[in-house]
């Protein structure tokens, strides 16, 4: 039997190939020529980069050309998902958590095919999404973060001791707690966004986003957001730290941990960009 | 330069081959079979339905697997072409005479790193 590898590297891999040191994308080239030498391997090729390509398609006797790969790594939530396209899927899973009810639709018909296929005994998705939601959510237990809360207190006593308990705030040990619009805004900005993404999401003015922000800083006693967000973090106020969650944090054994830098997606029609909730 | 011509003939464009009568999936199996001898081609597979993939991960030193394509079956991968060209102009004259190019599917040109 005659097999054929098609090497998927784009994105993602390709950015981390491009990280490491001239003597380690070396060594990586050393092992694909290696391989390319193996017994039994009769054909390699590497293609240029993705964005090199052209896209030939003929429709009533016309060639029609576009540049760009046919592949778009385009991931939407109307899609049947792709158990091989999990990360991909989970990454949306967040930005759309963090983003609407819609979400919690498509981890259902994630797990639902996960489930279909044997493929886990449990669910990591809605155990991956534990990050986003003690992060950005904090106090806020109605809504997408309330059902999703719902089901991961289902879920994960079944994954061990270790992270139990669940990721609400704790506004112990302030002389002046939080309140729960601040634990909000809080959670939104230990992710990283500035006061206008986090107005926009809010759905509330510029001027009251800061004004939260400054009364967040005096309460935590701390000069900037960067100092707000590890004082929260020492605090326990975000009982799952967005910084320390991550390939090395992730607590589930092989678990399919993967963090984009940012996700594309449709929506209402229009091309979205949006960051993995979990990388900033 | 050296051209890969990646044909992606999954879902519409495979619907629409085995819709054929068997005379005109002939008639298509010889256009293929023709772009193969075309001067400048020298590889060219056919692989087995989509479904036949095994797609394979590393993570944390442990091999995963999922069967089923990387990519959704309307884009998958249904065999290439290796060709020769002096250009990209006619890497995708040669890519227009594929047939998946026009009933439903897409070529992808894509130029090859020379070693």
């Amino acid at each position: 039997m005659t097999y054929m590898l098609p090497i998927h590297s784009g994105a993602e891999t390709r950015d981390r190939f491009n990280n490491l040191s001239e003597v380690e994308r070396e060594q990586i080239t050393e092992e694909f020529f290696a391989i390319g030498e193996a017994p039994g391997i009769f054909g390699a090729n590497q293609a240029h980069p993705a964005d090199t390509a052209t896209t030939v398609r003929v429709e009533g006797g016309r060639t029609l050309m576009m540049d760009g790969p046919s592949i778009e790594p385009g991931t939407n939530r109307e899609d049947d998902p792709i158990y091989a396209r999990e990360d991909r899927y989970l990454v949306l899973t967040r930005v759309l958590l963090a983003r609407s009810q819609l979400a919690l639709q498509l981890l259902d018909r994630l797990e639902a095919v996960a489930e279909s296929q044997g493929r886990v005994g449990f669910s990591p998705m809605a155990f991956l999404l534990q990050g986003p939601i003690g992060a950005q959510r904090p106090g806020r237990t109605s809504d997408a973060s309330g059902a999703a809360q719902e089901r991961l207190n289902r879920i994960v006593p079944a994954l061990g001791p270790e992270r139990q308990e669940a990721p609400g705030a704790a506004t112990s040990g302030l002389i002046e707690p939080l309140t729960g619009r601040e634990l909000e805004v809080l959670g939104l900005i230990a992710t990283g966004k500035s006061n206008r993404s986090i107005a926009d999401e809010l759905v509330v003015t510029l001027e009251t986003v800061k004004k939260h922000a400054s009364h967040i800083f005096a309460k935590l006693g701390a000069a900037n957001r960067t100092e707000a967000v590890r004082n929260a973090q020492n605090l326990g106020l975000l009982s799952t730290s967005v910084a320390t969650l991550g390939p090395s944090g992730c607590p589930l054994r092989g678990c399919p941990f993967v963090e984009l830098a940012a996700i594309s997606f449709k929506e209402d029609g229009h091309e979205v960009h949006a960051a993995d909730p979990l990388r900033r | 330069m050296k051209y890969m011509l990646l044909i992606h003939s999954g879902g519409e464009a495979r619907d629409r081959f085995n819709d054929l009568s068997e005379v005109e999936q002939k008639q298509i199996v010889d256009e293929y079979l023709a772009i193969a001898q075309t001067p400048g081609v020298f590889g060219a597979n056919q692989l087995h339905p989509a479904d036949t993939a095994t797609t394979v991960r590393v993570e944390g030193g442990r091999t995963l697997m999922t069967d089923g394509p990387f990519i959704e079956m309307k884009e998958a991968l249904g065999g290439y072409y290796l060709y020769e060209a002096d250009n990209l102009d006619v890497a995708i004259e040669l890519a227009a005479r594929i047939p998946a190019a026009r009933m439903g599917g897409v070529i992808e040109v894509r130029p090859v790193v020379e070693r």
